[in-house]
């Protein structure tokens, strides 16, 4: 790829999309693979395709970092009113965060999206509908090659995917005590494609094109219709334009800067990302950043809460080594209240996987200045290793809700910093007590461990900060992802959900983001009027 | 955290190892050895009479000789091109070649000086970066540079191969630095293979292939947990050392 080409430069795109992660490059193939050009806009690097690093919280050095395709920069965050700096689980390169998933690829539930007599939606329900969405997730799995096994406690129909592969002896026996517990477990479902010798690529990136990502299923497809090109390591500074339309995006690459053009532009930099850059173009038509009429640009930040827990087996079956294949819903919605899936997460409870969750609480505890005292983390994961031995980990996810206050911030120092500014709501403390105390009692008889003593939230899961709606004052998309009164602007990342869900977004991401990707193929297709330009 | 490695075990038969500096001593002796376990042998060496000597004492093996100076970048580039059209890629990168010209610091210039290191660092750099172009689009790949004892007890009138060594050290460390946790089958190791009785060396010093028959080839095999099994000393740097 050379540095600036002069072709890519003045060529005029049907489409720009910034930011290459699951978000841009579902939405990059879906154009491409329709016939649209498309210029993926990405902050990090392309990278190779046979590279496996880890997601590392701890390295520091920026320009380490970026080589490796993690969010350069700390995190800016006051939390709860304290002021704090991290690493979160941020990528920055062709596949962005996704690179380093799990790969669950899951649909929510309808209440996660409609309005039920039964369970009112906290927003009153999505602009768009469970049973609209349903064709684009059937989509999306198709694209992510989404095997796994039907929840058996869905009233929806089966989504009809690949099968798994079968489950380990450990697993099945932990199948076989959760059901007469009563539970249902099932086989999560995953964009794996368990090639041999498939190393189960959680957490780090896959050097085998087995994990299906926002690289290998959206990126590289796209790129292999010779309709799409990327633009790696290209910070985008600022979307121009006026009050109606995007004119141009201001981008800089290795030192140089230039400006980029396209019929349509779509905004896919994360659940942080894109709130960011647009709270970061302000001109004397946006003063507040662009598309921030209404001062709703970057609120509503949500993240899942995670709650780690170790089971151990009830009839004391020796671990087979680490899985990932079960998945519970029995507690995703309950007393009325909601919650989340309960998933495996395809680590033992080993030593070094202790030390890394621990560190990580280290570093967001009040302890954090003490450097030498991450350390110690040491001598509990030690002692944690010998005692969880056999244990499985198993992440929970708490739904969190969308509060005003809790947003992302342009950093006064440095606006390419991402900061945010999140309080925990005293209901989510609540049902975070609730939810512990129901999953306990469900597993009575399995010996089982929480292993966060403070709620966790989970930075790969941000959203919310661009949530889309039918009425412009209380939102800042469309129902088609396009930034109210904007002609040309779509935003296809997380930002867009109005509420988190109870489950893993790459998958709802990735069908809205075919969904809106269908209607700006549709437009291009009739020669609509807002395209064109002068 | 250290996964276990699937894609480093290799087999003889499917190795292809450049090794610089086979036309005599150390170098000549790793050629053989590896041809005599069935991989096969590119050499890179300045005289192309030698390198056919080390290639006929393989009857039978493959050991293909190329006349290329390792100083030269853009020579060993292509010479890199050349292997992989004609022999294929390189799996398997020795960096032995070196020259140890024994000069009076206050006699030699600073040109003569920066030469050695030209060749016996330079070399390595030059010859790594062309074998990296296929070992990280392989995802795996081993390359050991040649260390030497000099680089901490610099002998008088050795400032320059000292240097140059030392600093071979450190190239490998740096390049686990950049490859290690991303290609972690990709594993690089400077070997110290002490005293060696060869043109180079002193005629005090072991014969090769090394003082333990044996030792070099097995601890290639089991990259991914090999342990110091040279007589003297062997440092290793990988992202998957134990």
């Amino acid at each position: 790829m050379p540095l600036m080409n002069a072709d890519i430069i003045r060529r005029q795109w049907d489409v720009i999309v910034i930011g290459a992660g699951i978000g841009g490059g579902s939405m990059g193939r879906r154009l491409a693979e329709r016939g649209l050009s498309v210029l993926f806009v990405e902050k990090g690097p392309f990278g190779h395709d046979t590279e496996e690093q880890y997601l590392s919280t701890t390295l520091e050095d920026p320009f380490a970092r970026k080589i490796r395709g993690f969010w350069p920069k700390r995190v800016a965050a006051t939390i709860d009113g304290r002021e704090m700096s991290f690493f979160g689980a941020i990528g920055a390169g062709v596949g962005g965060t996704s690179s380093f998933y799990a790969a669950t690829l899951e649909r929510p539930e309808r209440h996660d999206i409609d309005e039920l007599e039964d369970r009112p939606h906290p927003t009153g329900g999505w602009p768009v509908s469970y049973d609209a969405y349903r064709p684009y997730y059937g989509l999306a799995e198709q694209m992510f090659e989404v095997c796994g096994e039907a929840d058996p406690l869905s009233e929806e129909p089966d989504p009809g995917l690949r099968s798994p592969p079968p489950l380990a002896a450990d697993d099945r026996d932990m199948t076989e005590s959760f059901r007469r517990k009563g539970l249902n477990p099932y086989y999560v479902h995953m964009g794996v494609r368990f090639v041999p010798g498939c190393q189960l690529c959680f957490g780090h990136k896959c050097p085998r094109r087995c994990k299906l990502d926002g690289r290998t299923a959206g990126v590289e497809p796209a790129v292999r219709t010779g309709q799409a090109f990327v633009l790696d390591n290209c910070d985008v500074q600022a979307i121009r334009g006026t009050r109606d339309r995007v004119s141009h995006i201001e981008v800089i690459r290795h030192g140089e800067r230039a400006t980029l053009k396209a019929r349509t532009y779509v905004l896919a930099g994360g659940g942080l990302g894109s709130p960011r850059l647009l709270l970061a173009s302000k001109s004397p038509e946006w003063p507040n950043g662009f598309g921030n009429s209404n001062d709703l640009v970057g609120r509503n930040l949500m993240f899942h809460l995670t709650e780690m827990l170790a089971i151990w087996p009830a009839s004391g079956s020796r671990s087979s080594g680490p899985s990932k294949a079960l998945a519970l819903r029995d507690f995703y919605f309950r007393n009325g209240m909601r919650f989340g899936a309960l998933q495996a997460i395809g680590v033992d409870a080993s030593y070094g996987m202790i030390v890394h969750y621990l560190n990580g609480l280290y570093d967001r505890s009040i302890f954090r200045r003490i450097r030498a005292g991450r350390e110690l983390t040491r001598i509990p994961a030690f002692i944690a290793a010998r005692m969880f031995g056999n244990a499985k980990i198993f992440a929970g996810i708490i739904e969190d809700l969308p509060y005003s206050e809790n947003r992302m911030l342009l950093d006064p120092e440095d606006p390419e910093r991402l900061r945010f500014h999140y309080s925990f709501a005293p209901e989510l403390h609540h049902r975070r007590r609730q939810y512990r105390r129901i999953v306990k009692k469900a597993l009575s008889g399995h010996r089982t461990a929480f292993l966060n003593m403070q709620p966790d939230l989970n930075l790969a899961h941000s959203c919310g900060t661009l949530r889309f709606g039918n009425d412009p004052a209380t939102s800042v998309l469309d129902a088609n992802c396009r930034v109210h009164g904007v002609r040309n602007l779509y935003v296809t990342d997380s930002s867009f959900m109005p509420t988190s869900t109870g489950i893993n977004p790459s998958l709802t991401i990735a069908a809205n983001a075919i969904r809106v990707a269908d209607h700006i193929v549709a437009l291009h297709k009739q020669r609509a009027p807002e395209l064109i330009d002068g | 955290m250290i996964r276990p490695s699937t894609r480093t075990a290799t087999s003889p038969e499917t190795s292809i190892a450049v090794v610089t500096g086979a036309s005599v001593g150390l170098g000549r002796a790793l050629a053989l050895e590896f041809s005599r376990r069935g991989v096969t042998v590119v050499g890179f060496g300045r005289n192309l009479a030698d390198l056919e000597t080390t290639a006929s004492m393989a009857p039978g093996a493959r050991i293909v000789p190329m006349q290329v100076d390792v100083g030269d970048a853009d020579a060993v580039a292509l010479a890199f091109q050349e292997i992989r059209e004609t022999v294929g890629d390189p799996t398997i990168l020795i960096n032995n070649a070196a020259v140890h010209p024994r000069r009076d610091f206050l006699d030699e210039t600073p040109h003569e000086f920066m030469a050695c290191l030209a060749v016996n660092l330079g070399g390595a750099v030059n010859c790594t970066h062309a074998a990296l172009k296929s070992m990280v689009r392989a995802g795996r790949g081993r390359i050991v540079n040649v260390g030497s004892f000099a680089d901490l007890a610099p002998l008088p009138g050795a400032g320059a191969y000292s240097v140059s060594k030392g600093a071979t050290r450190i190239f490998s460390r740096a390049l686990v630095a950049d490859l290690g946790d991303r290609f972690p089958d990709i594993v690089v190791t400077t070997w110290m293979p002490g005293i060696l009785a060869t043109r180079m060396g002193l005629p005090t010093g072991s014969i090769p292939p090394w003082p333990h028959d044996g030792a070099w080839s097995s601890r290639y095999r089991t990259s991914g947990n090999s342990t110091a099994r040279c007589s003297i000393a062997t440092f290793r740097c990988s992202s998957r050392a134990p």
